[in-house]
């Protein structure tokens, strides 16, 4: 039997209102459809809904470190462009850090050994930004005693070691120091391993940190060291070399373990890049475990892109997520998902990347982005969401 | 197929496809407990509704059959997007507000979840006005909670009002 009829004058909303306004499970309901980047004004709609916003984050997969695509002109005054991509809505949103002066001008490149870092490094000044957004940068009172052009910089806990790329009239290439940022002094450390001597610098070398220690890999070999801010000392060598197909590795931390992406191949040919878990012994040893992740074909030819140059991939991680870049053709972005064992590989085009942007210096880091520093983003104009 | 009558708030009375009627969990309770010749009485339906919950299930049953899948076994995507371009421009946000509460006191599930999502795409990026507004809710925070909110988070406050 169809009955087509209108709705009625006191069945309005107004009349559902009186007798139970939208609560409970189904506002819930309603409300974990939404990416959290959806969610910003309910939060503020009125208590229930604050509570309801934070139950339905609790219990879901939803949040996601947000990947950040930083370009810098290769011209002064070395602008800095930012864009972020949010994994779990899959959408990018413009940094505008236009009201944040840009830490060092002159000459400095804008650079990132591990995916919380950025920094900036000319003879007269060193600041670093670890921030989600890198939206405040510190700077160190002096500059590293020893003129660098191309170290590698890693945080270890409160530490920033700085270590090897010395320019060619100083002594000691290998020479390692620390800022210590509680007390805003440096401190010389023990050298670099003379292996490094022909490649101390940041092209050559990869770099991993976390709360304790500092990783080195050199790229080509695989051997990589360890370095412990509290002796100041090297520890190694560690031979992570997989197998002789590899032919350029970097390293990094996923769910707090350390992995090593080998390439292989050769640099003109490139044939695959797969993922091996480094296990870390009580006495700080490292060996190289089983693979943990093979990147797909199709992928691998997306990485490599179009250029002619060689490639010069980087890896950013944070949490249970890395992302794959190719230095000399970063129009693509190859995500890698670790979780209960397997991986799963996506890939996305790179947004950052224009007719403006192309030829210039690009950084990937990752920030932790939840509900409190996304409000506070958008509340200070950083990011342009609404 | 057994047909079940029901009767709704404005005294229409609808004979229902069983599958639609144990669909809700509200109807099947009822069965249960009274027999199925019974006229099952919903004081909190309105006929215009049901006619809506007609439509929507047969739509819903047209996408399982086009599909081959049962919607709630495998949410996906295009389930909610066929559902949403049948339904959503000729529902005004109080008419889909009083469904979702009528869909959530049936007690039907595979409807409850393609309303939630209406309602969450026009929930996106509202602001906190338009939000109040489109849920009806009154806010409860004291003047003073209020007045901070207004200020810390000012860019929630602005931009532009939902768009009839």
């Amino acid at each position: 039997m169809a009955v087509t009829a209108n709705p009625k004058q006191n069945q309005t909303k107004a009349a559902v209102e009186e007798e139970a306004p939208l609560y409970g499970d189904v506002l819930e309901s309603v409300l974990s459809k939404l990416h959290l980047i959806h969610l910003l004004s309910a939060c503020h709609v009125s208590k229930s809904w604050n509570r309801a916003v934070s139950s339905t984050l609790r219990f879901s997969n939803r949040v996601k470190p947000w990947l950040v695509v930083h370009s810098q002109t290769t011209r002064f005054p070395y602008v800095v462009s930012a864009r972020a991509y949010d994994p779990a809505s899959h959408v990018w949103v413009d940094v505008d850090r236009s009201l944040h002066h840009p830490p060092v001008k002159s000459i400095s490149t804008l650079r990132s050994s591990h995916s919380t870092l950025l920094y900036m490094l000319s003879p007269s000044k060193f600041a670093f930004s670890l921030d989600a957004l890198h939206l405040e940068w510190s700077h160190a009172n002096t500059p590293p005693l020893v003129w660098r052009t191309d170290p590698i910089v890693a945080v270890v806990g409160h530490r920033v070691v700085v270590a090897g790329g010395a320019c060619d009239y100083e002594d000691d290439p290998l020479a390692v120091e620390m800022y210590d940022v509680k007390v805003g002094t440096w401190d010389t450390c023990e050298s670099m391993p003379a292996i490094f001597k022909d490649s101390s610098a940041s092209t050559w070398l990869s770099v991993a940190a976390d709360e304790r220690r500092m990783y080195v890999t050199e790229k080509c070999s695989a051997v990589t060291y360890s370095f412990d801010p509290e002796s100041k000392k090297w520890f190694g060598p560690y031979d992570l070399c997989p197998n002789p197909t590899v032919f350029s590795s970097v390293i990094g931390f996923v769910n707090g373990r350390l992995v090593l992406a080998g390439v292989v191949g050769e640099a003109e040919d490139v044939k695959g890049v797969k993922l091996w878990e480094v296990e870390v012994s009580d006495d700080e040893s490292l060996e190289l475990k089983e693979m943990i992740g093979d990147m797909p074909e199709t992928m691998v030819e997306k990485l490599k892109g179009e250029s002619d140059c060689k490639p010069s991939f980087s890896m950013s991680y944070m949490g249970g997520l890395v992302c794959f870049h190719n230095g000399s053709d970063p129009s693509d972005l190859i995500l890698c998902e670790l979780e209960n064992g397997g991986c799963r590989w996506t890939s996305i085009r790179n947004d950052a990347v224009n007719d403006g942007t192309r030829m210039q210096r690009m950084v990937v880091t990752y920030a932790n982005l939840g509900l409190p520093e996304l409000q506070k983003a958008v509340q200070v104009g950083a990011l342009k969401i609404l | 197929m057994k047909k079940i009558s029901v009767r709704t708030s404005d005294g229409q009375e609808f004979e229902l496809e069983e599958n639609l009627a144990m669909e809700s969990a509200t109807i099947k309770t009822s069965l249960d407990a009274f027999s199925r010749d019974d006229i099952i009485l919903l004081p909190n339906v309105n006929s215009w509704e049901m006619v809506k919950i007609i439509e929507f299930f047969t739509k819903v049953q047209e996408l399982e059959t086009k599909f081959g899948v049962k919607f709630m076994e495998k949410k996906e995507g295009r389930f909610l997007e066929a559902f949403q371009a049948e339904f959503d421009k000729d529902l005004s946000d109080d008419n889909l507000y009083c469904l979702l509460w009528t869909v959530d006191y049936l007690g039907i599930e595979v409807l409850l979840e393609n309303l939630c999502h209406l309602m969450a795409e026009r929930t996106k990026n509202k602001t906190v006005e338009s939000c109040r507004n489109l849920f009806g809710v009154q806010h409860d925070y004291t003047p003073e909670e209020e007045a901070e909110i207004r200020e810390d988070y000012s860019w929630a406050f602005e931009g532009p009002e939902i768009e009839e």
